[in-house]
């Protein structure tokens, strides 16, 4: 009897806890960290008006020439061929971001010089890291390549390219570019021959030569 | 005759009673004041600080090579090794800031860091010190990331935020150190990093390194007025999300050192 009133009391004072809400806890504080990371922008573009170049259509200039291996350039008497190089903006996000170039009407010997200016228009120093000429990528100097553009085994074109790899911009930084193209004995009559560079920047401190 | 006696005593009573007398024997009593001041369980942030406030070359990794871990249906791709360095520029920021009051609560109870143009590779040092301002010791008995959202990817592929930092916003914890009123006391790191800025005792914790940190917190006694400094490097992996803004929050509980399991 004595046993069963001992039980009963402790089970009586819990349940009348309970009943008034009586919480067991321990004591406890919270400290609390936000974290807040602005992540930079690697950004670069060409700059809209700066394409120097020595065959435009307008004005109509007189064609140049050169041998096998950019030797002796020089201008002739006729303007046959002409070349157009155009900015475009392809994704919308206001940046030029790609050059269109087409030489119209050239024929072996033609030769072409364009030079323009690339934009740091990014948060972050960037260098000019690697060039990709259809397919084939270069590090460095020197860039010299030939090109068989409609696979009939005969090199229609060969280009050399200019300088500034490696070449470190800071953002609003702007630095000349340029590379020459020379349409070789190869290139096929009345065609339509098309080709893609890729200019590639990286962020200044993952850059390295493989 | 008796009837009489009986008579005159109950009248005596009675009239003691309606003359207010009382009866009693001598007695004497002790009092005992009791007072219980209890003790006060307060931690706070006492000071934050960064590797890289602004005014320096940026802290980062070179030489890095990276390798992959998976566990549970997670990968992790992460650093492996790699060289800890200030490079030649300062570009990106890592600041902190006590506030106080936060949520109603005490002072000196939420930090706020912000990351300022964050780019990969780059890897800040802070440097958090919690200290033990009330009475009674304390432990760390739960750190958990929170909230952790990025405005350029709507849709991360992992749900738990600590794994969201990592893999879908490219923010990973790659070493860190405790330290207790200043004693070095533990530290690791995710890979094999030269030249970290602190002594670390275990290596290529990989995927593990974060859980290592929380349970070797939860072992810490702090004593009141000790001081407790965390060193934690964050890096920043190469699929990094540009021009965007990553926010997360890390939540400690500590506990009385007793009761904290």
């Amino acid at each position: 009897m004595k046993n069963k009133k001992l039980i009963a009391i402790p089970i009586t004072m819990v349940a009348t806890l309970l009943l008034i809400g009586f919480v067991y806890a321990h004591w406890s504080e919270t400290l609390m960290i936000n974290g807040t990371v602005n992540t930079s922008e690697l950004d670069w573009e060409f700059v809209s008006g700066s394409i120097i170049h020595k065959d435009p259509a307008d004005p109509a200039t007189n064609d140049w020439n050169c041998d096998p291996g950019f030797d002796d350039v020089h201008q002739i008497g006729k303007n046959v061929g002409y070349t157009t190089c155009e900015l475009v903006d392809t994704d919308n996000d206001g940046d030029l971001d790609t050059m269109k170039v087409t030489l119209e009407n050239v024929y072996p010997c033609y030769y072409e010089h364009i030079a323009f200016e690339v934009h740091n228009n990014g948060k972050i120093p960037l260098k000019i890291w690697k060039v990709v000429i259809n397919g084939h990528e270069f590090y460095g100097l020197p860039i010299y390549i030939k090109l068989d553009l409609n696979n009939d085994g005969k090199d229609d074109i060969e280009m050399t390219w200019g300088d500034n790899f490696g070449q470190q911009m800071e953002p609003c930084d702007t630095v000349d570019i340029s590379f020459k193209i020379h349409v070789l004995q190869g290139a096929p009559q009345g065609a339509s021959l098309s080709f893609t560079i890729q200019l590639i920047a990286i962020q200044w401190n993952e850059y390295y030569v493989p | 005759m008796k009837s009489k006696m009986v008579a005159i005593f109950v009248t005596l009573m009675v009239a003691l009673m309606l003359a207010g007398f009382a009866y009693a024997h001598w007695s004497e009593t002790l009092y005992l004041d009791a007072t219980v001041n209890t003790g006060d369980l307060n931690v706070k942030f006492s000071s934050c600080s960064t590797n890289d406030c602004g005014d320096s070359n940026d802290p980062g990794l070179s030489n890095v090579v990276t390798t992959t871990d998976t566990a549970d249906g997670y990968s992790d791709t992460y650093a492996a090794s790699g060289t800890y360095t200030r490079y030649g520029k300062n570009v990106a920021t890592t600041t902190c800031e006590i506030i106080d009051n936060y949520n109603g609560g005490e002072k000196a109870n939420k930090l706020k860091i912000t990351i300022e143009n964050a780019y990969p590779s780059y890897a800040p040092e802070i440097i958090i010190v919690v200290d033990n301002v009330g009475d009674i010791p304390v432990k760390m008995t739960d750190l958990t990331i929170t909230n952790a959202e990025c405005d350029k990817v709507p849709n991360p592929q992992q749900t738990d935020p600590g794994k969201k930092l990592d893999e879908d916003f490219g923010m990973e914890l790659i070493a860190w150190e405790v330290t207790l009123n200043g004693e070095h006391q533990y530290g690791s790191s995710k890979g094999h990093y030269d030249n970290l800025p602190f002594t670390v005792d275990e290596v290529d914790e990989g995927m593990l390194c974060f859980n290592d940190l929380v349970n070797y917190l939860k072992t810490v006694q702090v004593d009141g007025g000790e001081y407790l400094d965390i060193h934690l490097i964050f890096h920043f992996e190469q699929w990094l999300p540009e021009d965007a803004t990553i926010t997360f929050d890390m939540t400690a509980t500590f506990t009385q050192w007793n009761l904290a399991g």
